[in-house]
């Protein structure tokens, strides 16, 4: 018989590694004809940090996202990065990045100003000029500013940032105080089918919704989101790289270490064929010390999926799995427990 | 022992000497360095590899090279570049198709024999005909959306 | 605030690059006089080494050198404590644990040489799981760091064998609780599954400097490791990661340092590809954890107390095992508020591939935890597990965190609120 359930599962997740400073750095440059190339030591792992970089740096700088390059993760020309880990690109070289800009958008506000002959509290920022607030019309172009800076008024648009999160620090001794600088949240709704011949589950569809503050690119991080759930519906279901050892009631008497799977015929990671729908919600709840509001997203999305899953699997059921994955073996298990005390 | 092959790779002519026990994996990344087909599981697990043989998606890693002679290989190198995307590269780029990009060229290649095959495949069958390609950045969903819409455009290309 | 470019879903800034086949793997390079390399991974759980005999192999023709850990100049690193070994001498302490490294002009020649490398073991007893390695008669795992890093196989966490979390008084939350429910769990070594294997390129310039390409998320941290292991200055010592394929927390470098010695004693470039194999056995994992929750409520169903007891099995090596350990300690009680805390955390070595970093921190096997504890104590309540979820949120009214942070701009309320909404939850 298939019976069918659904579960929740909520999570929190941080950014920045605990306890520790977490600097970060990032090198901009306007060229003399309005392109800018950032420098920065974060490294692209399939997450979007270059992406999200370039458009923190062109809504700064208000040029467009094609006038913007990034080159990254190379020690002997980028600044410093403390690592790729811990969720923290966005945030930690979003900021550097931002005050990288800072430096160069004044840069250009003081050559204008120099142009125009007012103070730069006159001037205000708009997508491709610098203009006066009183008149509008009186406009200059982001890259004659460049120019102008470069060869007439001898000051290069050439930002260097650098960033530490704010007041987090080394827990106490009871672990008490800030360890990070930031928190994401997420739920997770999964509806399964279970089979009660076979112990399989099948997962029908994934709902999430993640709270990362503000969402710089809904694109990439709905492609996170995704591949977060099917990660973690891995983890849940089938995945372990040491078979049959972590067991609450103790380790499995089967079990062997020269048996590890050593091939993805053995870890059977999701294929498309194993994947539900998957509908998601991006709830922004933005904090203000995030580049425009954002927190933090690249592993918070493996973590609801699982508990969401072992949830529902226990509402079609009646079986709570107590020791990841939920094998059919387990299910079959906890299933023939289950008759044997309806019996008694 | 060496043997001379002749075979078209993505449209031109290829003398190579390979050894008997060469695959097309290797002879393409390590001799002629066409590296798109990537070696991640060399054992026909995983997809990374894949390229089309007389358009046929097959695993590279379990070809030997001699079998390619006189035949037509096709690499992702071939389907399109930068200003002449191929519909299913325009869609993989623009919906997001890839992340981290490592199988996305046997990806790629995958939904190209499939799409010539099935032009017209329902999701369902979409999804079949990627599930022979490992991705562990994407979920799928978005590859598969990718798929779909270039069909699409292809069908209403002709 | 009207954005230009913020909120806006571009693709991927080397997206085309990705679909035209032109993004570069570190497999995908290729240098001039490139030799290419190759690792002997134990096949021993837990084993001294009594000899390691490269003679046959520095024999074969082609060959152009061999590494031990004898070769290595500060052959011990690790980003918080230091008790990983680059390549072991006296014994090893893992299966696929690397124990010598050729380089050679092929890898076909690299294989056949690696083949010929004998090692003598002696086989020891080993210990694999967190509570098995706690035993008084347990095999110990490191014996060269008793009283410094670990008492037994328990290893130390800013000096102490175990850390607590102490916030507020739990036991008076459980005497103010109507229900209380503990339970335990356990997590497994999840892979982080990365289509690409781990690759190293070295190439030396200068009389002792060097560049070498990974992908590794690390390349500041791993730059700084290389230089102090071959006792070079770090700006000797350039590390570029260019495409990554996918690392999910796996991929903070792994034999750099090797191959880079390797480059300089040949002074060629030495590339080192792991065959997808290679990387499931030497790759780490999630650490697994056992964890035990226990939960006092109110009838109406208000949290009380949350008490929670972790081991981390932290494999052969500390570091990463103790940074998981200290993260689920401090925020293993998820998006709620409850006025009282307590957590107890350990973590011990077991001859296992060292736990690593893994997409989720710490934070994934504290969920799972948390997430059933939810459920079970819902259904005990007779409240629909949405609901009492909603009930106890951390929110601006109850926004301290177990750490005793007031924490802002807290999402989890309006996140439960929509999967609700989206998926027309009915308990």
């Amino acid at each position: 018989m298939k019976r069918r359930g659904h579960g929740v599962a909520g999570c929190i997740y941080t950014a920045t590694v605990p306890g520790a400073p977490n600097p970060e750095a990032a090198n901009v440059q306007m060229n003399d004809d309005g392109s800018v190339q950032i420098q920065i030591g974060g490294v692209e792992i399939g997450q979007g940090c270059r992406t999200v970089i370039c458009q923190i740096a062109a809504e700064a700088l208000c040029i467009p996202f094609e006038k913007v390059r990034v080159y990254n993760s190379d020690t002997g020309v980028t600044p410093f990065d403390m690592l790729t880990a811990s969720s923290r690109q966005t945030f930690v070289g979003g900021n550097a990045v931002l005050l990288a800009c800072e430096q160069i958008k004044k840069v250009l506000f003081d050559s204008t100003a120099k142009k125009f002959e007012v103070p730069v509290e006159a001037l205000d920022i708009k997508p491709g000029f610098i203009y006066i607030k009183d008149h509008p019309e009186a406009c200059l172009p982001i890259e004659v500013a460049a120019i102008l800076s470069y060869y007439v008024f001898r000051q290069l648009p050439i930002g260097v940032g650098q960033f530490y999160p704010f007041n987090t620090g080394q827990l106490d001794e009871n672990m008490q105080g800030i360890p990070c600088a930031t928190y994401s949240y997420q739920a997770t709704i999964a509806d399964v089918e279970v089979d009660t011949e076979t112990g399989v589950v099948d997962v029908l569809k994934i709902y999430t919704a993640l709270d990362c503050g503000r969402a710089i690119n809904p694109l990439l991080l709905q492609g996170q989101m995704e591949g977060g759930a099917i990660m973690g519906l891995g983890w849940a279901l089938r995945e372990d790289s040491y078979p049959l050892m972590t067991r609450v009631e103790g380790v499995h008497p089967e079990f062997d270490p020269a048996t590890r799977p050593t091939s993805f015929a053995d870890y059977p990671i999701a294929t498309a064929m194993d994947i539900p729908d998957i509908e998601t919600a991006i709830v922004e709840v933005l904090q203000e010390e995030g580049p425009y509001g954002a927190k933090s997203a690249g592993e918070i999305v493996h973590n609801s999926a699982a508990p969401a899953i072992i949830n529902a699997i226990y509402n079609a059921v009646g079986v709570r799995i107590w020791d990841l994955p939920a094998s059919p073996d387990k299910i079959l298990k906890g299933l023939k427990e289950k008759q044997q005390l309806e019996i008694a | 022992m060496k043997t001379t092959i002749c075979f078209r790779l993505n449209g031109e002519e290829m003398e190579i000497a390979v050894e008997p026990n060469l695959t097309l994996l290797d002879m393409l990344r390590e001799r002629l360095h066409i590296t798109s087909p990537k070696k991640s599981c060399d054992e026909g697990d995983c997809g990374a590899c894949t390229v089309l043989l007389n358009g046929k998606a097959v695993n590279s890693c379990l070809v030997l090279a001699l079998s390619v002679n006189g035949q037509e290989v096709m690499t992702l190198e071939g389907l399109g570049n930068a200003q002449n995307l191929h519909p299913l590269q325009k869609h993989f780029y623009e919906m997001g198709g890839s992340q981290c990009g490592y199988c996305t060229p046997g990806m790629i290649m995958a939904a190209k024999a499939f799409l010539d095959e099935n032009p017209n495949p329902t999701e369902e069958e979409v999804k079949e005909g990627l599930s022979g390609n490992l991705c562990r950045c994407t979920g799928y969903i978005k590859p598969i959306k990718a798929t779909l819409a270039a069909a699409k455009e292809i069908n209403e290309g002709k | 605030m009207n954005f230009s470019e913020i909120g806006k879903p571009r693709p991927r800034f080397e997206g085309i690059d990705q679909v035209t086949g032109k993004s570069t793997y570190v497999g995908d390079m290729y240098l001039p006089g490139m030799l290419y390399a190759k690792g002997l991974l134990s096949t021993e759980d837990h084993a001294k080494i009594l000899e390691i005999d490269t003679s046959p192999a520095k024999q074969l023709k082609g060959v152009r050198v061999v590494i031990t850990g004898h070769d290595i100049p500060v052959n011990i690193t690790g980003p918080i404590v230091q008790d990983a070994y680059c390549l072991p001498i006296d014994k090893v302490r893992y299966r696929g644990e690397m124990i010598a490294l050729v380089a050679a002009d092929t890898e076909e020649i690299a294989e056949e040489a690696v083949s010929r490398i004998k090692v003598k073991y002696e086989r020891l007893p080993a210990v694999f799981d967190p509570r098995d390695a706690l035993q008084p008669d347990a095999p110990i795992v490191h014996d060269e760091f008793q009283g410094t890093l670990c008492n037994g196989n328990l290893i130390l966490m800013h000096g102490h064998d175990v850390s607590r979390l102490v916030h507020g008084d739990v036991e008076q939350g459980f005497a103010e609780s109507d229900l209380i429910v503990e339970h335990t769990f356990a997590t497994t070594p999840e892979l982080g599954g990365a289509i690409e294997p781990y690759a190293v390129l070295a190439q030396p310039n200068g009389a002792d400097g060097l560049t070498i390409w990974a992908p590794s998320q690390s390349p500041f941290a791993n730059a700084g490791a290389i230089a102090k292991i071959l006792q070079l200055s770090t700006n000797k010592v350039r590390f570029i990661s260019p495409a990554v394929g996918g690392a999910f927390g796996q991929k903070a470098g792994y034999f750099e340092p090797v191959v880079a010695l390797a480059a300089l004693k040949t002074d060629r470039p030495v590339r080192y590809t792991f065959t997808s194999k290679e990387f499931f056995l030497h790759g780490s994992s999630r650490s697994p954890m056992y964890l035990t929750y226990k939960m006092g409520v109110k009838s109406d169903g208000k949290i009380m107390a949350i008490q929670r007891t972790t081991l981390t099995s932290a494999g052969a090596q500390a570091s990463v095992g103790i940074l998981i350990t200290h993260k689920g300690g401090f925020m293993g009680a998820g998006p709620y508020y409850s006025p009282n805390h307590y957590a107890e955390c350990r973590v011990a070595y077991t001859n296992k591939v060292p736990g690593g970093a893994v997409r989720g921190f710490g934070m994934a096997q504290a969920t799972f935890a948390m997430e059933s504890m939810m459920d079970i104590i819902a259904e005990k309540l007779g409240m629909d597990p949405l609901e009492f979820r909603l009930k106890n949120v951390l929110c601006d009214c109850n926004n301290c965190s177990p750490t005793g942070e007031n924490m802002k701009s807290i999402g989890i309320r309006p996140c439960l609120e929509k999967v609700r909404e989206m998926s027309g939850w009915q308990a």
